[in-house]
């Protein structure tokens, strides 16, 4: 059983391997590849070189420092790893050796990052974007200090044949995504930031349709065009006004012909209901509310008030009344007059309430478990 | 890894919508056409994220639905019978229930006229882009963008708002591509001046811009991409131009498998069209030769159907021979459009392709 068991595990770690090795396919001197320029290219576009699973110790050297990095008060780990990096593109100028103008390129933006970093507050560090750049486009000759780079050329070499270029590149590859890798530590807060505002917004939107007072297409469209310059901010672009950034989600909102379902209470309505269904329409209104704070989108402080237009059949015909209806969070209720009437108007979440009330109280006198203290 | 994402047109899309879009690059990916690409086995080095939108149109469209259902059972109980109050239901109805007028043409309508549905919509799309670009803290990865038709306008107005916005987007986090298919942003625009400010150029090489390449693909006869077409002038990408760094493809009246040109399978199935995606992809430009790519056109062209292609081009040329000049001429033109790609599909001459022009609409 044990050795079953071993047998397993051994193969599960043996297809592991395999696998790591297919994913990143390092060659080595003994055995050059068939193809070294796609060779190089799968290091680039897997992210192998200057990765996690990059075996060079100068990678894994210059990782562990942006490791430290990460949880360091200042840069000295980032400057520490750079000044690494210096050495290594100084250990690839030496006479004789090939692409001496890349790697004097690459050597100067490595000192101007180093010099940056050194200048830099916490908190407030940048990496020349030129590192980005040649991250993003290796197949693209790029302009670094005065020289055009293309970090992953055609390379003239014969498959099967050793190629020193291979090597030169590869090295190349692994300073620059070391940098790119840099670059994001420095920018990932200012990515945070961003989601966090980001998804506020996208809940205060939801809430918006969800949370505040209906609306239907007509009402979306007015209060659309309602939103002030304040909330959509703009700014001169190529000479022309446009819209800069994202609008704040409004506060505010106008009400106009809103159809609804309603209940009225009438004076001197008879039968078994006290209140009766009713088409409500309002007419115009206005409704506002406020965030629970800065970074909420809970709305707090609804309210508004309408005027509006309610049909209800009476026990002398239906008929249309008039009046205000005032808006508090979820309750909507007021009074409307027809032909010298007053009914009561509450909207259909509040009437919901009231009937779910009044039916528990008659299930338990049908039961006999009211007591007499809870008669009402 | 290189992160794809993908945006959806107009349409009833959910999660898992573009499964057979990433199959169909995949496939491209791994197309024997193409021998340096093929014998490099490239298709495992990228990753799509699909982006959702469709969402904020549906709840919107849902909660018209549920609340006028509701006002209606108010008016037969209260007994009303009156002509305004009905006129008023029924406007409240146009925006509800299926058809492809209320689940396609309104979310164009919705998107370009009512800016708290702009808004939420581009919010949405920022938050997805940004969510996953944050999982991969600290080292941003290399992406591209490939939207269709109405997502085309919505991705280019979200990364608007994103590059203007207060701080910015810091170049680690912008598009190293930005793929545009049937490209309705002209038509769209909404934020201002004309649809090509400069901080959208493709300009990235120079800290100017959205993106590093820029491309553009349309179709002569796509009735979508052909009202406003997304023509930047050549100052857009000036100072410096940069050759490489904007492609525009028409593609040819005659390019014509399937009546539904708009589809986004149409688009990448021609290889005028994934031909350049795929070079933008791996970030190659000689990774598939130019003869490759004549010999793929060849090859595409001999599969065209004789009677598939001539029943869509006679339907295609009579609806851009309306020539639509206002949205709702254009309006006019996608419902008819619309209507024939179904007869076309009923009468077996044609399969449906994604979901914008198939589906329950």
């Amino acid at each position: 059983m044990m050795a079953l068991q071993r047998f397993c595990v051994g193969v599960l770690l043996a297809g592991w391997v395999v696998l790591a090795r297919a994913a990143c396919a390092f060659p080595d001197a003994a055995t050059p590849p068939a193809d070294w320029t796609q060779a190089l290219r799968q290091l680039e576009i897997s992210r192998c070189a200057g990765g996690r699973e990059d075996p060079s110790p100068a990678v894994k050297a210059v990782l562990a420092k942006i490791d430290a990095a990460a949880k360091a008060p200042d840069y000295a780990p980032l400057i520490d790893a750079t000044e690494f990096l210096i050495v290594f593109a100084s250990g690839h100028q030496r006479p004789g050796k090939p692409e001496p103008d890349a790697w004097a390129a690459l050597r100067k933006a490595l000192d101007e990052s180093a010099a940056g970093l050194r200048a830099a507050r916490p908190a407030q560090g940048q990496l020349p974007v030129v590192w980005i750049d040649l991250s993003r486009n290796p197949g693209q000759a790029v302009q670094v200090a005065g020289t055009r780079l293309q970090l992953v050329p055609r390379l003239a070499c014969a498959g099967g044949s050793p190629c020193p270029a291979f090597w030169e590149h590869l090295d190349m590859l692994r300073v620059v995504r070391l940098m790119d890798g840099m670059s994001g530590l420095l920018t990932g807060s200012g990515l945070d930031d961003k989601l966090k505002e980001t998804i506020l917004r996208d809940e205060q939107w939801t809430a918006y349709r969800a949370d505040g007072k209906h609306q239907y297409w007509w009402e979306l469209w007015a209060n659309g065009k309602r939103m002030k310059p304040s909330d959509c901010p703009t700014a001169i672009e190529d000479g022309v006004q446009r819209r800069t950034g994202f609008c704040k989600v409004p506060q505010n909102q106008l009400v106009i012909l809103h159809p609804d379902a309603a209940l009225a209470w009438m004076h001197g309505a008879q039968g078994k209901s006290d209140l009766k269904g009713a088409f409500l329409v309002e007419l115009l209104g206005y409704y506002r509310w406020h965030w629970a704070s800065e970074t909420s989108a809970r709305m707090e402080g609804r309210r508004g008030v309408s005027v509006a237009a309610i049909y209800a059949d009476r026990a002398d015909g239906g008929r249309w009344g008039f009046g205000p209806l005032v808006h508090i969070g979820d309750v909507t209720f007021g009074a409307t007059r027809a032909r010298g009437t007053w009914s009561l108007t509450i909207n259909s979440q509040l009437a919901g309430r009231y009937f779910d009330a009044k039916q528990k109280y008659l299930d338990k006198l049908k039961t006999g478990a009211l007591g007499a203290a809870e008669a009402p | 890894m290189h992160q794809i994402f993908l945006v959806h047109g107009m349409g009833e899309f959910e999660a898992g919508w573009s499964a057979n879009i990433q199959e169909q690059i995949r496939r491209l990916l791994d197309s024997p056409d193409y021998k340096e690409l093929h014998a490099g086995g490239w298709s495992g080095n990228f990753e799509f994220k699909e982006i959702v939108y469709n969402d904020v149109f549906e709840d919107w469209r849902k909660q018209w639905r549920t609340d006028s259902a509701a006002a209606r059972q108010a008016i037969t109980a209260a007994g009303l019978n009156d002509v305004a109050a009905s006129r008023l239901l029924q406007a409240a109805d146009v925006t509800s229930g299926g058809g492809f007028w209320r689940t396609h043409v309104l979310d164009v309508v919705l998107y370009r006229y009512f800016m708290p549905v702009t808004e939420a919509v581009c919010t949405r799309i920022e938050r997805q882009i940004l969510a996953h670009l944050q999982s991969f803290k600290p080292a941003p990865p290399s992406y591209t963008i490939i939207a269709h038709s109405l997502g085309s306008a919505a991705v280019y107005e979200t990364l608007h708002a994103m590059l203007t916005g207060p701080g910015g987007l810091h170049p680690a986090y912008r598009p190293a591509n930005l793929v545009m298919m049937a490209n309705v942003t002209a038509a769209l625009w909404n934020r201002g001046g004309s649809c090509y400010p400069s901080s959208m150029r493709p300009m990235l090489p120079d800290h100017l811009g959205s993106c590093y390449h820029f491309a553009d693909f349309s179709h002569q006869l796509d009735p979508f991409s052909n009202f406003r077409r997304f023509t930047p002038p050549d100052t857009w990408r000036q100072p410096p131009a940069r050759p490489d760094s904007f492609t525009q493809v028409e593609l040819a009246r005659e390019d014509i498998q399937h009546v539904n040109v708009h589809a986004l399978e149409h688009y990448l199935s021609h290889p005028a069209v994934h031909v350049p995606l795929l070079r933008l992809l791996t970030g190659y430009d000689d990774i598939i030769s130019d003869a490759e790519r004549d010999e793929a056109v060849a090859r595409w062209r001999g599969a065209r159907t004789p009677r598939v292609s001539a029943v869509a081009g006679d339907i295609l040329d009579s609806l851009r021979a309306r020539a639509a000049k206002t949205f709702e001429e254009e309006i006019d033109v996608l419902l008819d459009f619309r209507t024939r790609v179904l007869q076309a599909a009923e009468a077996g001459t044609d399969p449906l392709l994604d979901g914008e022009s198939g589906g329950a609409a």
